[in-house]
């Protein structure tokens, strides 16, 4: 369950994609709520909903970044000989042509 | 004197022992319960392998249940469940049963209908010979089981089929990374083959990412000390990996007892965290307790040990049970915390100053429960059970049940400690019932999720519990192999 003293001693590493989501979304609302009810927003609200959205982003590019190797793996087993004989002549041809004369 | 017969609570307290492999530890109360409680043996068994936690009872139980003349229904249920486990487990019944020189005969059938069964399925049959090879070799060894050609071929000649995931084993070592990342994860090879098929390449960014991708939660918490060093924090892709791979294990039941230890290993504080939060994750999975419990630390002289073990009891049933835990250490006087929803770490922090010291008055830790009018479920008390100051806990437990109208469990943790145990004779004197889990050989704290687990508000309802549970018919697991009525003790 969420609680304000969660989101005030905000720790970054234990919670996983979803809860930091909703974290974010109590942080939003409870930074409307301030303005709706023309309270100063404390400065602290500010930092913490900066910083989940920072993490969400972070972690959202390490999950592409993941896929994308997953594919690039998955794509590499199926290769044929020939696609893989043509690949290793190409690196061949490569390493030779810049080999000093 | 007339001979005591064994008790309910003491054959499910088998359950909570963790000995790491010494199944004999099972056998003196295990035989007892076969020949006075064969019935409630059969259920427990049952139980067991959906809720149990310990790996050694799951094999341990259902042989000793065969060591006493039993009905045939409950012996097919104790069969049926060697037939459910995994090839390394079997193989450990089946030398437990010789050892005990027991149910030959059908242990033989078991094997036999069991690898018939796996052989009939050549897909599933290749998976577990991907992971159990050398188990599934003593199998057919052992019990004299002629192997099919292809099991005979794969497993006794070495030969690697075309196209097979042994072939796609034995290839890994050359192929790229990508592609040999590619094969881990399209093939579903298992974290533990994989990793030695590889050798020094499992290494590369590619392949650490599909071995998380390819680890059991078990495997994930046993190996995150490793993960962290090949780069779970720094490389993005394999930070998601990992935080995936947490999240499913999160789900998960199996590791739970090896979470924190793993937690405590680790050099990287936010790993070390995700993984203390894991725990809890995982510790929720486990189920809930019913009610509010009422911890009794015992803090008198020389209980050091008992103090630790409060604080990870309460932490543990902060977690677990639906209503409030109340932590109260005690000497000559008490010191009330309340530990509902927090966990460990919290608890240490708050009573980092409690250190042993001062007499024993159980009573007096209850009474400051009674004074603050708060009612419990249940009680777990911590404590060598050297009781030796008044007020005594039968008169105030007397007392808090009359005025609350119930009888409340009783459960003591017996730590090691200078004084002898007073506090059960003391209950059991004044008719009331205590059930006591002996951690006078060490605290594994980390086992005590799976004690936990065992405790119940109401008296008897883990034994109806238990009883309700059904059992199961060989039938049902091997359709080949039955026990044909025969009777398997010696």
């Amino acid at each position: 369950m969420f609680n304000l003293e969660q989101l005030k001693n905000l720790d970054l590493q234990r919670p996983d994609l979803e809860e930091l989501v909703a974290m974010s979304a109590a942080a939003t609302a409870i930074h409307g709520e301030f303005e709706k009810l023309s309270v100063d927003v404390p400065e602290w609200l500010d930092t913490r909903a900066r910083e989940l959205k920072r993490e969400i982003r972070t972690r959202q590019q390490d999950s592409v970044d993941k896929r994308v190797r997953e594919i690039k793996a998955r794509m590499d087993t199926l290769k044929t000989p020939t696609e893989k004989r043509a690949e290793l002549q190409a690196e061949l041809e490569k390493l030779t042509a810049n080999q000093p004369q | 004197m007339a001979e005591r017969g064994i008790t309910k609570n003491q054959i499910i307290a088998e359950l909570t022992k963790s000995p790491h492999g010494k199944l004999e530890e099972y056998l003196p109360i295990g035989k007892q319960a076969a020949t006075q409680e064969p019935e409630f043996l059969a259920h427990l068994i049952a139980w067991n392998q959906i809720k149990g936690q310990i790996r050694d009872s799951k094999v341990a139980l259902p042989i000793i249940s065969l060591t006493a003349p039993m009905d045939s229904e409950f012996v097919s249920n104790s069969l049926a469940h060697v037939a459910m486990l995994d090839p390394r487990s079997l193989v450990q019944a089946g030398r437990f049963a010789r050892s005990q020189k027991v149910a030959r005969q059908a242990m033989g059938r078991v094997v036999t209908g069991y690898l018939r069964s796996r052989e009939s399925n050549w897909a599933k049959w290749e998976r577990m010979a991907v992971q159990h090879r050398a188990s599934l070799k003593d199998l057919y060894a052992l019990w004299h089981v002629k192997p099919s050609t292809m099991a005979d071929a794969i497993l006794f000649k070495g030969e690697r089929p075309k196209g097979s995931v042994f072939e796609s084993i034995a290839n890994l070592k050359n192929m790229s990374n990508s592609e040999a990342a590619g094969t881990i994860m399209e093939r579903r090879i298992p974290f533990l083959i994989a990793m030695g098929a590889l050798g020094p390449k499992a290494k590369e960014t590619d392949l650490v990412l599909a071995l998380i991708e390819r680890m059991t939660p078990t495997e994930l918490v046993t190996n995150s000390k490793m993960l962290e060093r090949l780069g779970v924090k720094t490389v993005p892709a394999l930070r998601a990996a990992y935080e995936q791979a947490i999240g499913r294990a999160a789900s998960s039941k199996k590791a739970t007892l090896k979470t924190t230890r793993a937690a405590e290993a680790m050099d990287d504080e936010g790993i070390s965290d995700k993984l203390r939060d894991l725990q809890e994750k995982q510790i929720k999975t486990l189920g809930g307790v019913d009610g509010n419990w009422l911890v009794l630390g015992d803090k008198s002289g020389s209980m050091q040990v008992a103090i630790e073990a409060s604080r990870h009891m309460a932490a543990t049933l902060a977690k677990m049970v639906k209503g409030e835990v109340h932590l109260v250490f005690f000497d000559n006087t008490p010191r009330y915390i309340n530990a509902t929803g927090k966990t460990y770490e919290q608890l240490l922090a708050e009573t980092r100053h409690v250190t042993a010291g001062g007499g024993t008055s159980m009573g007096a830790g209850l009474l400051s429960i009674v004074e603050k009018k708060i009612d419990v479920d249940g009680i777990a008390v911590v404590s060598d059970g050297g009781e030796n100051t008044a007020p005594a806990f039968a008169h105030v437990y007397a007392a808090y049940a009359q005025s609350i109208g119930k009888q409340i469990p009783v459960y003591l943790y017996k730590v090691r400690g200078s004084d002898a145990d007073s506090f059960s004779g003391n209950l059991k004197q004044a008719h009331i019932d205590v059930q006591v889990f002996d951690l006078t050989g060490g605290v594994d704290y980390y086992s005590l999720p799976n004690l936990v687990q065992t405790m119940r508000a109401q008296r008897y309802s883990l034994v109806d519990e238990i009883m309700e549970q059904p059992l199961l018919k060989l039938e049902d697991v091997l359709p080949n192999a039955t026990t044909k009525g025969e009777k398997v003790c010696v």
